[in-house]
């Protein structure tokens, strides 16, 4: 069966200009989004991966520098202007965020937050917007009567439901969560994650997940890239993925996940003002060879997967 | 609604009341002179009084409170709205727009105000009008640094950035994100400089800088008064109990308005 690409992002280099010298925290990125699809991107906190994310739409600060070519749905939305990237927002990309409280408006009712973030895409009555919000509290199973309370009323569990219903109040096909359930308490992570299966299914939507919990990854993603120091080092299917990580780096985090007392990753992430000559994890990695300090590794691709490194390949 | 803002809404709506409908309460008018019945206590036909050439102290009153209060309005709803679109202007545009208009502000905020207003009052004359002007100018300068700080603050909150992340445009983030959370803390400042403002006017017409005799206006009838202090006290007890009054409620009018526009606190309140 072939799949049909929602996203292809090829080529994304992304650095930051600052008075004390470029950071780089994309270099040479690729990945697809297939449609209908949760594709997880995992790596320590540092890697660039929200940056990867908030880039897709062109949320990041003035000083970024963003090179490479984004296709949403095979039209390359890359190059066009901002006012005219401002419609892709919100209807065809949502993005929720890790602090469900401080992105909503703490003075203003959630209701009437999800109607207006409707009525600000499609032109619309205020009394229809007010349905369609009602509609959308309903789908994210907070209780109407809701509609009036202000978001410091509610848990963080409910503060990130409504965060969720105004995503989803322009049914996007892309749902960008930024570490959507990292400030939640574990069990109310387990509901949040269900919600989102269960919109996604509801909706067809495809989700572009960030997180640093593998266990996030393993139960949300179907494909999933793992990114250390603004390179995607890895990029599998979910079972192949924890049946056997191939990158060094991917085998390393699985490591702390299945010790998660003891085992670390020795060292830390590099500081992305360097310019690697060779490959960024090789200080780090148990399997570096000589090579490796002074060659950079290239994309090997084999069927879906992706593998950044000289001392592997797929197969 | 907290006990505070009820009480607030009621004086200031009798102060209201005083202000405009004042000239229908009035019994006399405040300029008609009757030496006949000059210093006068208390009395069934004079209820405050009567001065030293025997206007009636009551719609005296009346009239000067008018004018104080109004003149301190006028001085607010002005530099507040100089103050607003400088400041909004500065925070909006940024960069070089931004450190030219707030070096500007700078130079206003380091006249000391009321020595420049008395400086302003004794260049251009002593009249209503030069202390509205001279007020105006040395006070916008405040409103409009705090403006900015408000947009400022607003402007980086992330639900502002999550709000765009969803389809919000530059003009809607603005109108609705950004401008509400400015007009409250503005708004509250702005209550709390009416009675501020309304002290200034008394006071410089007490020094007899502002509002000229025979024009009623507190600060001038205390002055006026304070020659018949021990065989008048009436003459500026009187107008010291409306000053004292006008200031304080504009003053818990204020106080309770802010927690009244804080959802935090008004929860509370309802519970």
């Amino acid at each position: 069966m072939k799949k049909e690409k929602l996203l292809e992002v090829e080529q994304l280099n992304i650095k930051f200009t600052t008075s004390i010298g470029d950071v780089n925290v994309s270099d040479n990125i690729n990945f697809t989004l297939n449609k209908g699809e949760t594709f997880c991107i995992v790596g320590e906190s540092g890697c660039g991966k929200s940056v990867v994310a908030l880039s897709l739409t062109r949320l990041l600060p003035e000083n970024a520098v963003i090179n490479g070519s984004v296709k949403f749905e095979g039209f390359t939305i890359s190059d066009l202007d901002d006012k005219e990237f401002a419609k892709i927002r919100g209807q065809k990309i949502a993005t929720i965020f890790e602090q469900p409280m401080s992105c909503i408006n703490p003075v203003m009712r959630i209701g009437e937050q999800i109607a207006e973030t409707y009525r600000a895409n499609f032109k619309c009555s205020k009394k229809e917007a007010k349905l369609q919000a009602l509609k959308k509290l309903e789908e994210v199973k907070l209780p109407a009567n809701r509609y009036n309370a202000y978001p410091h009323e509610l848990s963080g569990g409910m503060q990130q439901r409504v965060m969720i219903a105004i995503a989803l109040a322009c049914n996007p096909q892309l749902l960008i969560a930024d570490e959507p359930t990292t400030s939640l308490d574990v069990t109310v992570q387990y509901q949040i994650l269900e919600l989102l299966q269960e919109l996604k299914e509801k909706y067809h939507m495809t989700i572009l997940m960030i997180t640093h919990d593998m266990g996030v990854v393993h139960d949300m993603a179907d494909r999933i890239g793992v990114m250390y120091a603004g390179n995607m080092m890895e990029i599998a299917e979910r079972d192949a993925f924890f049946k056997q990580p191939l990158h060094p780096y991917a085998q390393e985090l699985l490591n702390v996940v299945k010790d998660p007392c003891h085992y670390t990753i020795p060292g830390t992430v590099p500081n992305l003002m360097e310019i690697f000559s060779g490959c960024p994890f090789e200080p780090r990695c148990q399997k570096a060879t000589e090579m490796c300090k002074t060659y950079k590794p290239e994309n090997s691709v084999r069927d879906e997967r992706m593998v950044r490194c000289l001392n592997v390949i797929p197969n | 609604m907290g006990n505070n803002l009820k009480t607030g809404l009621v004086l200031i709506f009798v102060l209201a009341a005083i202000v405009f409908a004042g000239p229908l309460i009035a019994p006399y008018d405040p300029f008609e002179v009757d030496m006949s019945v000059r210093l006068q206590g208390i009395s069934l036909a004079h209820i405050m009084g009567t001065d030293q050439l025997g206007r009636d102290l009551f719609s005296r009153l009346i009239y000067a409170t008018g004018t104080s209060v109004k003149i301190s309005l006028v001085v607010v709803a002005a530099s507040m709205t100089i103050g607003f679109i400088f400041g909004s202007v500065a925070a909006f545009l940024g960069g070089a727009v931004d450190e030219f208009l707030m070096r500007i502000i700078d130079v206003f905020m380091a006249f000391p105000t009321k020595i420049f207003t008395i400086a302003i009052a004794g260049v251009l004359g002593a009249s209503a009008f030069n202390i509205t002007l001279a007020l105006i100018f040395t006070s916008w300068a405040s409103y409009a640094r705090m403006v900015r700080g408000c947009v400022l603050t607003a402007k980086q909150l992330p639900f502002i950035d999550a709000s765009v992340a969803l389809g919000a445009n530059r003009r809607y983030t603005i109108v609705k994100h950004v401008l509400p959370s400015v007009f409250q803390p503005l708004s509250t400042f702005a209550f709390q400089r009416i009675a501020h403002t309304m002290m200034m006017i008394v006071g410089l017409s007490f020094i007899g800088l502002g509002v000229q005799p025979p024009t009623p206006e507190l600060g001038a009838m205390i002055n006026e008064s304070k020659n018949f202090m021990t065989t008048a006290p009436h003459l500026f007890v009187f107008p010291g109990l409306l000053i004292s009054y006008v200031v304080f409620s504009f003053n818990i009018l204020d106080d309770s308005l802010r927690d009244y526009w804080d959802p935090r606190i008004k929860s509370e309140l309802v519970l």
